[in-house]
């Protein structure tokens, strides 16, 4: 028998230019004065303009907030939270990658129902009302605009998580025109933690149900078709707005089935050596890819068929080596770094990140085959 | 590339989750709740369970157990009334797509002051509707996962309303409520879901990558267990399987729509009283015939979901051998394919004819190919 229960975001626009309708958006979920919380990256590549006319020329009150930082501190969620409580906001659109729009969810939450954010870390504990939210990503991406949680760092430097069903938001509205300039390093990363969220919502060992398998090859198949076409013609609307598709799919599906071991030793290298998470996810995929082959060998092989469409293969085995080779080729060809010795990690450093991977409990349990201590060393010397 | 996907926010799929309705609505915050049902489900004892368990749940409960089907609007105005009587702050919908459409219009008029008759047509209502949590009894309409309700006004004519409340806060799927479904509705109910998917994946107006994964993967659930809860109607993980294809299939057309083989099906509805599930599944083997030149690569694609495993030679004999599973599966269902042993009069072949292509044109439009009102008759004289 398979119980699930399944949580997403009740409304997804995906339009180019949908930012331009954000002051309508706004309008219709009834707010009047709005925050907008972003990063100072995306203000100055101006990309925050025509949004925020889109809203003025709506008769929307805006008030931006763009000092948002990689990994939020505690101290700027807070101070975004002040902004809107000092604009009387009566809605939150949070614009940009997963740092702007986790900050965003916070200050809905925390505008809506006066609570302490220290006292909401933990899973179901933040209380609601929250105010009406938008998403609006600006990476493909982090799928945080149909998650249920936001990280945040806290002052003695660990990552905590606020998980509610509070944080899905009412709309994530996903504009292909705001993806163009992406950097091609930070398309390739961002494009590879997408389908390291798909990959690792069909292979997770509690939650995987029907409905996040569904999203997860249809994200995959999206993804693995389009991420080349981005990286060589970054202004293709048709592409970009494909690879946002694949990375929101993909975020619909992890966030009701769990990801596993290659997040779980991701998390270390992000906190020592500040590897952002997409280029983590990529350095350790394939490693893990081929530690999970025994286990994980029908589920890749019928993966397969999404990342390879049209192909035939003759058994699983075929299949599930075709997968792994498609991705190791993949990431092979993306233009990041490709081993942890060229983001600062030495020989000496392994023993600390196993040490912290296996801390990551909760993320290791999802993975289809156990993962001990000696795995992850051994995973690690492999992309030294 | 420009599209909108609206999805219930929260799906429940457990066998037994009746029982669990009370959590539900508790964490809905609503404490008394109006259940609209059939006599069949009060015949079934599953009113009496949802009350018990509400009411274990500390709220308290009135039935309207009055819903027929293709509910007349009075119908709906005495649940409405029943409802506003009892001040009601929360709505259950238990049964088929009569039970679920009536509980809709209910949840959202019940503290409106629009009358029914301003609702018809597309987004026309107002303000919020009660919270609203909706259970499917077949699989199915999928109208636990749409944001329309048709009902039967005074004149005898279909209404339909189109409104984004009308989409409940909580979907629950429960496969025991089905084990007792008789053959000849799990056929029927079973087959329309089918015709969902496949007019979903092959609508030429909303097509969209969403629409598609969720229509590939109903497609896959339905066709691999539709005959196994015909042989053997207590497979509670076959029925589970059909729940949820259904409740895929539903998502998947209300965010592409369907199109001609529901355009077909309605006039067989309205002037015969055929029940909605059976006018489809009449219709669906010829309409799919009479698509294939125009939908080829598209029911080959197909064809990879409902016969898993198969290898094709090429394109052409993998959309007929989707034809032919499909004219097999019609034929093995155990409903009546004939529509002159259904009471339907030879005459009335040119008026259901007209009625297609004058009333209901938009479905047409999303069809795969175009259909002359011969075309249309000419269908209808082959199942004669």
């Amino acid at each position: 028998m398979s119980n699930f229960t399944f949580e997403t975001t009740p409304r997804v626009i995906c339009e180019v230019d949908g930012a331009l309708r954000l002051g309508t958006l706004c309008r219709e979920l009834g707010a009047q004065r709005v925050l907008l919380v972003s990063d100072p990256g995306l203000q100055r590549a101006g990309l925050l303009e025509a949004p925020m006319q889109a809203l003025r020329d709506a008769g929307v009150a805006v008030t931006l907030y763009s000092d948002v930082q990689a990994d939020p501190p505690e101290e700027s969620v807070l101070q975004a939270v002040a902004a809107g409580r000092d604009c009387r906001a009566q809605a939150v659109i949070g614009l940009g990658g997963g740092s702007s729009l986790d900050t965003a969810k916070l200050v809905a939450l925390l505008c809506g129902h006066e609570q302490a954010l220290t006292d909401i870390y933990g899973i179901n504990l933040a209380k609601g009302p929250r105010l009406p939210l938008i998403q609006v990503p600006t990476t493909a991406g982090t799928g945080s605009e149909v998650t249920a949680v936001a990280i945040v760092t806290t002052p003695s430097h660990e990552k905590k998580g606020v998980v509610s069903a509070l944080l899905y938001p009412d709309i994530a509205l996903l504009d292909a025109r705001l993806t163009v300039g992406l950097p091609a390093a930070v398309s390739a990363m961002t494009g590879v933690d997408a389908m390291v969220h798909a990959i690792e919502a069909y292979t997770s060992k509690h939650k995987k149900n029907v409905l996040s398998d569904g999203l997860a090859t249809q994200a995959l198949r999206l993804l693995a078709g389009n991420l080349d076409r981005v990286l060589a013609e970054p202004c293709d609307l048709q592409a970009r707005s494909a690879m946002l598709l694949g990375s929101m799919l993909a975020g619909m599906a992890f966030a009701n089935a769990p990801v596993a071991a290659v997040h779980a030793l991701a998390y270390p290298l992000g906190g020592h050596f500040h590897v952002p998470h997409g280029l983590s996810n990529a350095l350790v995929l394939v490693p893990v890819l081929n530690f999970n082959r025994s286990a994980a060998l029908s589920l890749y092989a019928e993966l397969a068929a999404s990342v390879l469409p049209g192909q035939r293969f003759d058994h699983p085995e075929q299949a599930c080596d075709a997968f792994i080779a498609f991705m190791t080729a993949l990431v092979e060809r993306m233009p990041f770094a490709q081993r942890l010795a060229q983001v600062g990690v030495t020989e000496a450093d392994l023993d600390r990140l196993s040490d912290d991977a296996m801390k990551v409990e909760r993320l290791l349990i999802n993975n289809p085959r156990p993962v001990s201590r000696d795995d992850a060393r051994a995973i690690y010397a492999s992309v030294l | 590339m420009n599209h909108e996907f609206r999805s219930v926010p929260r799906i429940v799929c457990e066998a037994g989750a009746l029982q669990g309705i009370g959590q539900v609505f508790a964490a809905l915050a609503a404490r008394r709740v109006l259940l609209v049902c059939d006599p069949g489900i009060v015949k079934l004892g599953f009113a009496a369970k949802a009350c018990a368990a509400l009411e274990a749940a500390g709220c308290t409960v009135a039935v309207f157990d009055q819903v027929v089907a293709d509910p007349p609007a009075a119908v709906v105005e005495q649940a409405v009334s029943q409802g506003r009587a009892f001040e009601a702050d929360g709505v259950l919908g238990l049964g088929g797509g009569s039970s679920l459409d009536a509980a809709k219009l209910v949840a959202l008029l019940i503290n409106s002051e629009q009358r029914l008759e301003d609702l018809y047509g597309t987004d026309k209502a107002r303000g919020q509707r009660l919270p609203l949590v909706l259970m499917p009894t077949t699989a199915g309409t999928g109208s636990e996962v749409t944001w329309v309700s048709v009902i039967t006004d005074a004149q005898q004519r279909k209404q339909a309303v189109y409104a984004a409340q009308l989409m409940p806060d909580v979907a629950v799927l429960d496969p025991e409520l089905t084990l007792g479904l008789p053959a000849v509705v799990t056929a029927a109910t079973g087959l329309d879901a089918m015709v969902h998917a496949i007019e979903a994946y092959t609508s030429r107006t909303r097509k969209n990558p969403v629409s598609d994964g969720l229509a590939t993967t109903a497609l896959r659930l339905l066709g691999g267990n539709l005959r196994k809860v015909l042989a053997d109607g207590s497979d509670v993980a076959a029925r589970s399987a059909m729940l949820q294809g259904s409740l895929m299939a539903g998502m998947a057309f209300v965010n592409a729509s369907v199109a001609a083989i529901h355009g077909l099906a309605y006039p067989l509805g309205a002037r015969f009283h055929i029940p909605h599930g059976h006018a489809n599944a009449l219709v669906m083997a010829p309409m799919i015939r009479f698509n294939l030149p125009a939908a080829r690569q598209q029911y080959a694609e197909l064809a990879a979901h409902l016969l898993p495993g198969r290898v094709f030679e090429d394109e052409a004999s993998a959309a007929q051998a989707f034809v032919e599973a499909i004219e097999a599966l019609v034929r093995d269902s155990g409903l009546e394919t004939r529509l002159s042993r259904l009471g339907i009069d030879e005459a009335s072949i040119a008026a259901m004819a007209a009625d297609v292509v004058t009333g209901l044109q938009r479905l047409i439009d999303s069809n795969p190919r175009d259909m002359t009102e011969a075309e249309v008759e000419g269908i209808y004289r082959g199942i004669y």
